[in-house]
């Protein structure tokens, strides 16, 4: 009797959580824990209605999209596009931190009070909102055979015929890839900074003024150490992005049949194929599902690995206290 | 905003044109079967095709017309083009279907993943809207035609005495162990397209009977390229432009399947291609463009001197993206060094399809109904897979090309399409063809043949692990 009329207000909050993980169970640990069981698995099809599914196949799959032809480790496409991607994500997280800190510093800098930040800020995030889909097509025809870049070379003098940026050269090909992936994410670096900054104490710049530290002690001596948990955090989110790379590359590939040079030499991948562009020739244009999903789970595991690697290399040396004391 | 403007276009141009390419390029260069098994079959069926096409003067049989109380049925497409054929001509001929037809244009390349998934859900059940009636681009045809989610259009009231007028080949290639999975309203011979302007300075000559006897053979087309060169002059605007005219000189399929094994087969015609594309990098027979590429488009009005083309190519590349050259009719069209196909769009019926008649009946009208297919050659200038209404066209006179000088490309196609042979495809050349743009480009800056084709087999062993490469 009692037990009724008490109201358990909590199975009400249980409804209300009850969608989130009613979605992730379906979209996110299904998916997550069937990929992981066909990495294990023989599943693949031969033409459009022909599954060939054997059973457990001795990491058969990981051996494939770890193991070359010529039996040589990391021979493969897989591994090659991996270093490919990492080295992509590379050319354009430096100079994107580099710039988004300097800009950071500027924008939060109350000596120098710039004016207009609003509009400014709007124009550097502007990239980002326009889909990365134009952004590679609108490169694309800047710097293709016959676009404005190579004709001014040749009007100017400065090379003799016009120059195929995605044909004629991996360098080209990945740096202008990289350069995209910087102009799109420096501005929200950017924005993720400059809050980063605004969220240190004013008082110990302050401080730090009443000593006389000029802006560049007071940068590297105030808001680095104290913009590293930020730091950290755009580092391990971008390089998680930076693994998953796919749109632009894909959409910078001139067509389907033809790749770009190779940048690694003694292989003959194109320079631009990123790991998720190879994880889609697997498992959507080859339909072979098992190979596809070792090489997801291979990736899932860089990606681990990385972050963590991250995560370690950029905590406090000395322990934090645990817990601040609450009343 | 100017800027904004700018970029816009420029995005929104590049896109058509990418999206162009991905058709075309698929056209281009898929075209396949697995075929060991079903060679003796084909065999067969070419024999009776023959037998069939020798009374091609006889009017076909006709199909008996469905009533118009049945289900209502889907129809798919990926482009404008089949669906507009079906909305257009179709519905414009027999208007009391048009409550029991909805036309589904998904809008991606015909070629594409994204058009193999969708038409995959949509005859494996997993949408209610059934897609009974679809098109296939040529390349991907084998692909959906092998599988048993296609009807056999035998089964569905259609006879070889009913479609006795197609081009030998477009029945062959849909024809799998003696079941009939496609039929075509296009035929899609092969030929190059050449500039007056620069053969006049060149070799002396314009006329495309003269013109012929410069580029008959693959020798003497690789002589009249360096003769373009001493001129300044490209033979073609890249190595890849090459690669069609030499796909249907195949004499083995890419796989050769024995039971359940599949063995990789690099026919000697590849070989030969890479030969070929080395020959015209070396010497710079080339301007070292990719096809389909914005330098490629420009240099129809650039210092090439031909394209290999195809029917549909003709008018809507040659004649649309030459501006200066085709407005002074500069253009002409011979037969080339090789025979070959390019591109074309299958129908397929589902096999499940809720009225299967006016499916059946659907693929008749379009493509073995002479009278309509006269029309719409007439109208569209597509070059229709039915011997009798292109030779009512060319007795009536033929099409006159303005950009072509007037020139009548109909018995050209003609006797072109008499000579295709795809007795050798394979489900996966859409797919090898494409890797071969791979190993084309390691040859041509290596010249290591061994190392160019093992670019090809790491490929195709990368993504088929079932298929044994030695």
């Amino acid at each position: 009797m009692n037990k009724k009329k008490t109201v358990e207000y909590g199975r009400y909050g249980y409804m209300f959580i009850a969608p989130f993980f009613i979605v992730f169970l379906i979209f996110q640990l299904y998916p997550l824990l069937l990929t992981l069981y066909l990495s294990f698995v023989e599943y693949y099809y031969k033409g459009m209605d022909t599954l060939v599914k054997g059973g457990w196949n001795n990491f058969g799959n990981y051996a494939a999209v770890l193991v070359g032809s010529t039996g040589k480790l990391f021979d493969t496409e897989t591994c090659i596009a991996i270093r490919q991607t990492v080295i992509i994500w590379v050319i354009n997280f430096i100079p994107q931190i580099l710039l988004a800190l300097l800009l950071a510093a500027w924008f939060t800098d109350n000596t120098i009070k710039l004016k207009g930040q609003g509009a400014f800020k709007v124009m550097m995030y502007m990239p980002n909102i326009i889909t990365a889909s134009s952004i590679a097509v609108l490169f694309y025809s800047l710097f293709a055979k016959s676009g404005p870049f190579s004709k001014l070379m040749v009007q100017w003098g400065w090379i003799s015929d016009t120059y195929d940026t995605m044909k004629d050269s991996a360098a080209w090909t990945i740096g202008l890839i990289g350069f995209m992936q910087f102009w799109m994410w420096y501005g929200n670096t950017m924005i993720v900074l400059i809050a980063g900054i605004l969220g240190i104490s004013p008082s110990l710049y302050e401080a730090a003024m009443v000593d006389g530290a000029t802006s560049t002690q007071q940068f590297f001596n105030v808001t680095l150490p104290l913009l590293r948990p930020i730091l950290q955090y755009t580092l391990v989110t971008s390089a998680i992005g930076g693994m998953q790379m796919y749109d632009i590359p894909a959409l910078f590939n001139v067509s389907d049949s033809y790749r770009g040079q190779p940048l690694i030499q003694g292989t003959s991948y194109g320079a631009s194929d990123t790991v998720t562009m190879i994880i889609k020739a697997y498992g959507i244009t080859a339909k072979n599902y098992g190979k596809a999903a070792a090489a997801s789970v291979i990736l899932f595991m860089i990606t681990l690995v990385v972050s963590g690697i991250f995560f370690v290399m950029s905590r406090d040396k000395e322990p934090k206290p645990k817990h601040a004391v609450v009343k | 905003m100017k800027k904004i403007k700018k970029g816009l276009a420029l995005s929104l141009a590049l896109a058509m044109g990418l999206s162009l390419c991905a058709c075309g390029d698929k056209g281009g260069t898929t075209a396949e079967q697995p075929k060991d098994t079903a060679e003796a079959t084909k065999a067969d069926t070419s024999a009776d095709t023959q037998e069939a096409t020798d009374g091609a003067d006889a009017p076909a049989a006709a199909m008996e017309k469905p009533g118009t109380d049945g289900e209502k049925i889907y129809v798919y497409g990926w482009n404008s083009e089949f669906v507009g054929y079906v909305t257009d001509e179709f519905l414009a001929k027999y208007p009391e279907y048009t409550d029991l037809i909805e036309t589904v244009n998904l809008g991606v390349g015909g070629g594409s993943d994204e058009y193999k998934t969708a038409i995959e859900n949509a005859v494996s059940g997993n949408t209610d809207q059934y897609a009974s009636v679809f098109g296939m681009d040529d390349a991907l045809a084998p692909y959906f035609m092998m599988s048993d989610y296609t009807a056999n259009y035998y089964d569905l009231g259609i006879t070889d005495a009913m479609y006795a007028n197609c081009y030998a080949y477009t029945k062959d290639y849909a024809t799998f162990d003696g079941q009939l999975k496609g039929l075509t309203w296009q035929a899609t011979p092969g030929c190059f397209c050449y500039r007056r302007d620069i053969a006049q300075e060149v070799l002396g000559v314009s006329e495309p009977d003269q013109v012929q006897e410069y580029v008959k053979d693959w020798a003497t087309f690789t002589d009249t390229a360096s003769k373009m060169k001493e001129k300044g002059y490209f033979m073609v605007s890249g190595v890849d432009d090459l690669a069609y005219p030499y796909r249907d000189a195949v004499t083995s399929p890419w796989v050769t399947k024995d039971g359940d094994t599949e063995t990789l087969n690099i026919d000697q015609a590849i070989k030969d291609y890479l030969e070929m594309t080395k020959v015209f990098y070396d010497n710079g027979y080339t301007d070292g463009t990719t096809q389909w590429a914005d330098a490629w488009n420009a240099n129809f009005d650039g210092p090439v001197f031909g394209y290999f083309g195809t029917t549909w190519f003709t008018f809507w590349n040659v004649t649309s993206l030459s501006k200066e050259h085709a407005a002074a009719g500069d253009w002409g069209m011979v037969a080339g060094p090789a025979d070959y196909h390019w591109g074309g769009t299958y129908i397929a019926v589902g096999k499940d399809s809720p009225n299967p008649e006016l499916a059946a009946f659907i693929a008749y009208t379009m493509c073995c109904d002479e009278d309509f297919m006269y029309e719409h050659l007439k109208n569209d200038k597509d070059f229709v897979n039915n011997k009798n209404a292109v030779q009512r066209v060319i007795d009536e006179g033929g099409l006159k090309i303005p950009e072509f000088s007037d020139q009548d490309p109909l018995e050209t196609w003609a006797a072109q399409t008499d000579k295709i042979n795809l007795k050798y495809a394979t489900e996966y050349d859409s797919t090898f063809y494409g890797y071969l743009a791979d190993a084309v480009s390691a040859y041509d800056k290596d010249g290591d043949m061994d190392a160019a084709l093992k670019v090809l087999k790491d490929r195709i062993s990368q993504s088929y692990s079932y298929i044994v490469i030695e």
